[in-house]
């Protein structure tokens, strides 16, 4: 089906419900693709055999292996060709249908009401025949999650637009209240919100926290070597080093500093072609109730968020951010706790942003809600001498207890564990501060950096105060929240503050009429 | 203990109420036997293998022998003690209220907790009677919001009946504001 024949007949396509619709043949490359990425993210140890064999074969060796290689191919191509002519689906008045699977037959009906988004993407070897990948989320787990690979563009706009229209039928037939988020009078207008330029990207790839997690992958990549480190390789580098460098104490350390610098250099031009690549040509939208974000290099990705479905809005600056006054955010949706971390698609980020746009965007995300201008209260020093003394102090002297007996003064060294914490412990009692204006919240937590979420009180799922003995003589309380997905902790919170806190929470949930989700 | 400042009624009141607090009820006093029961049935189960596995492999003998072996006895008996003096405090401190709009329950003999959660965050309930609990006649309801993947709060010790009643009591509250507030669970 190519494009002009969808653009001929508007809801042709999707409106034939009775009808199972293939996708484009292009989809066998996306099978392909799906498959080699599946071998080498489960099954690498299969190729293990392979190399028994080349290494047996001998002077046939080439050949053999050029044969696994067609034979491969072969079937990879077949698996394909199959995975495509058995993928079908229908939109139905109620209901996406699946049918797909080669040797195992798989059926998937995903509801308009459990369907939380529809996001496209578009990957390299699509963009020349204007195909997308439509991906269909539904608000339960993963596994439910549907790809459409190798629709016509058109088509899986209109897709969309009838998907969603049904989402939203679904919703409104569910209630019948009137205000509801989706019906507010942007409706129709596309408000442009926000283009990032390759040098906002830079600053996003160098002040996101990246560096540590590729820093991270490499150490343990690195430690994975362990013959490495055995190795001549090692002392053939030290020996390298002394030579050139010298032998001396300082000529090492210099050139260990050196080379450190050196990885963390490379680490961040990682982590800046990374944020390149994946956020390049950033820009956000609002349209009809949705945020819609459209980024990439390689492949353009469009994801959409209902504004309903924002549990909390994360404002975060991390140490670096702090020196490029930059803040990045994070659109909390649904998710559950303790399962796997969400995965990236589901994260919505808004990177390197200055205040007045997260300040605006919180306003329109919450009813111009003015609860950021608020001034943060903080809590008790309290939270020092407790961390000070039961997190670090106790452990510190039940560990030096026996280490005296054995090690003489030596053992005393373990004392110095909470003397080194304080200042981090004073630093993270310091970045705590919250504020409220009645229908919403703000929490302030960090060490160095720091990160403010936003909620609203009538999206609160459950709250609970505890107090240990020592706050119930003080009158301080640690109040968690817990909304959808994720849940926030204010530590040594005055007892009053922690009831208004509840109490208003518990009165928005009871009072408001809007849709928490 | 404390008073949760919203302004709807409290409902259901009409069980014991705990000495510290009496906007909260307490659980069932059978509660507290049970997991006396489970505590002595656990502590006595370990106690009894250790034996057997003393006896078969022949240090009994010696130990009846052993001039410090009353020292071991007393332990013991501290031990059993103790355990089974904890129930009491713990199910004192905990007790559950349950209003027009919300529901708490609080728990914790050191740490005082409360929790609270309104009806209509509620996606299901779970009614749960385990074998001893079957014996006492107890149940224990889980309340699950959209949180999360473990009950959001656990009320343990309730007689089955009132465990029934408060169910069907919070489902309606929570199925008609559902329907009134577009929650799809």
């Amino acid at each position: 089906m190519d494009s002009s024949a969808v653009k001929g007949k508007p809801l042709g396509a999707v409106n034939q419900s009775d009808k199972w619709q293939r996708v484009s043949p292009a989809s066998i490359i996306y099978f392909v693709l799906k498959f080699v990425s599946a071998i080498i993210q489960n099954g690498i140890q299969a190729l293990a055999p392979v190399a028994a064999v080349l290494a047996t074969a001998g002077e046939n060796r080439w050949f053999v292996l050029g044969s696994i290689a067609a034979g491969a191919a072969v079937v990879l191509l077949v698996g394909a060709v199959l995975s495509y002519l058995n993928f079908k689906f229908r939109i139905d008045k109620d209901a996406v249908l699946i049918r797909s699977g080669v040797l195992k037959r798989k059926r998937l009906t995903l509801s308009f009401d459990r369907i939380q988004n529809v996001a496209f993407r578009e990957p390299i070897y699509f963009r020349p025949l204007e195909l997308v990948i439509l991906t269909i989320e539904s608000a339960g787990s993963t596994s439910e999650e549907v790809n459409l690979a190798g629709v016509p563009r058109p088509l899986a706009e209109e897709i969309r637009r009838f998907v969603l229209e049904r989402v939203k039928k679904a919703d409104a037939n569910q209630d019948k209240s009137e205000t509801v988020a989706e019906a507010e009078p942007q409706q129709g207008s596309v408000v442009d919100l926000l283009r990032l330029p390759v040098g906002e990207l830079v600053r996003y790839g160098l002040s996101n926290n990246n560096v540590w997690v590729f820093a991270g992958i490499a150490a343990g990549a690195t430690s994975q070597l362990d013959d490495l480190w055995d190795s001549a390789f090692i002392e053939m580098l030290f020996d390298m080093v002394g030579e050139t460098v010298g032998t001396g104490i300082a000529a090492i350390a210099t050139f260990a500093i050196f080379m450190a610098l050196v990885i963390l250099t490379l680490l961040m031009g990682a982590s800046i072609i990374g944020s390149i690549i994946v956020n390049y040509r950033y820009h956000l939208t609002y349209h009809d109730g949705r945020y819609h974000r459209t980024r990439g290099l390689f492949e353009r990705q469009e994801t959409s968020v209902p504004e309903v479905k924002v549990q909390s809005l994360k404002i975060a600056q991390p140490i670096i951010a702090k020196l490029l006054s930059r803040f990045h955010l994070t659109f909390n949706q649904v998710g559950f706790e303790g399962k796997q971390a969400p995965s990236k698609k589901s994260k919505f980020i808004v990177p390197s942003v200055q205040v007045p746009f997260y300040e605006s965007l919180t306003e329109r995300l919450f009813e111009s809600t003015q609860v950021l201008k608020k001034p943060l209260s903080a809590i008790s020093n309290k939270f020092i001498t407790r961390h000070a003394v039961y997190s670090f102090g106790v452990p510190a002297s039940l560990v030096t207890i026996p280490w005296v007996f054995n090690f003489g003064w030596k053992g005393l060294f373990p004392l110095l564990v909470p003397i080194v914490a304080l200042p981090f412990v004073i630093l993270r009692k310091r970045r705590y501060g919250y504020a409220m204006d009645g229908s919403n919240g703000v929490v302030r937590r960090g060490l160095i950096g720091h990160t403010l979420t936003v909620f609203p009180f009538h999206k609160v799922q459950t709250i609970k105060i505890s107090q240990s003995p020592g706050q119930r003589s003080s009158g301080f309380a640690d109040l968690k929240v817990k909304l959808a997905g994720h849940s926030l902790t204010i530590p040594y919170m005055k007892l009053e503050d922690a009831r208004t806190w509840r109490a208003a929470a518990m009165k928005e949930v009871r009072t408001s009429t809007k849709a928490w989700m | 203990m404390e008073h949760i400042a919203t302004d709807n009624d409290i409902i259901l009141s009409d069980d014991l109420p705990t000495p510290e607090d009496p906007n909260f009820e307490s659980l069932d006093p059978s509660y507290v036997t049970m997991a006396k029961l489970v505590t002595a049935g656990i502590m006595g189960g370990v106690l009894g293998i250790n034996l057997v596995i003393q006896y078969a492999s022949g240090n009994l003998v010696q130990f009846v022998g052993w001039p410090y072996a009353w020292t071991v006895v007393l332990a013991i008996a501290f031990v059993f003690t103790v355990a089974l003096s904890l129930p009491r405090p713990i199910w004192r401190a905990q007790g559950y209220q349950l209003r027009d709009q919300d529901l708490h329950f609080k728990h914790g003999v050191i740490w005082h907790n409360v929790v609270s959660l309104p009806y209509i965050r509620i996606q299901h309930v779970e009614l749960e009677s385990g074998p001893m609990e079957r014996i006492f006649k107890l149940a224990t309801l889980k309340f699950f919001t959209a949180g999360g993947g473990t009950a959001d709060m656990k009320i343990p010790g309730l007689p089955f009946a009132t465990a029934s009643k408060i169910r069907a009591h919070v489902m309606e509250k929570a199925g008609v504001e559902a329907r009134e507030d577009k929650l799809d669970g």
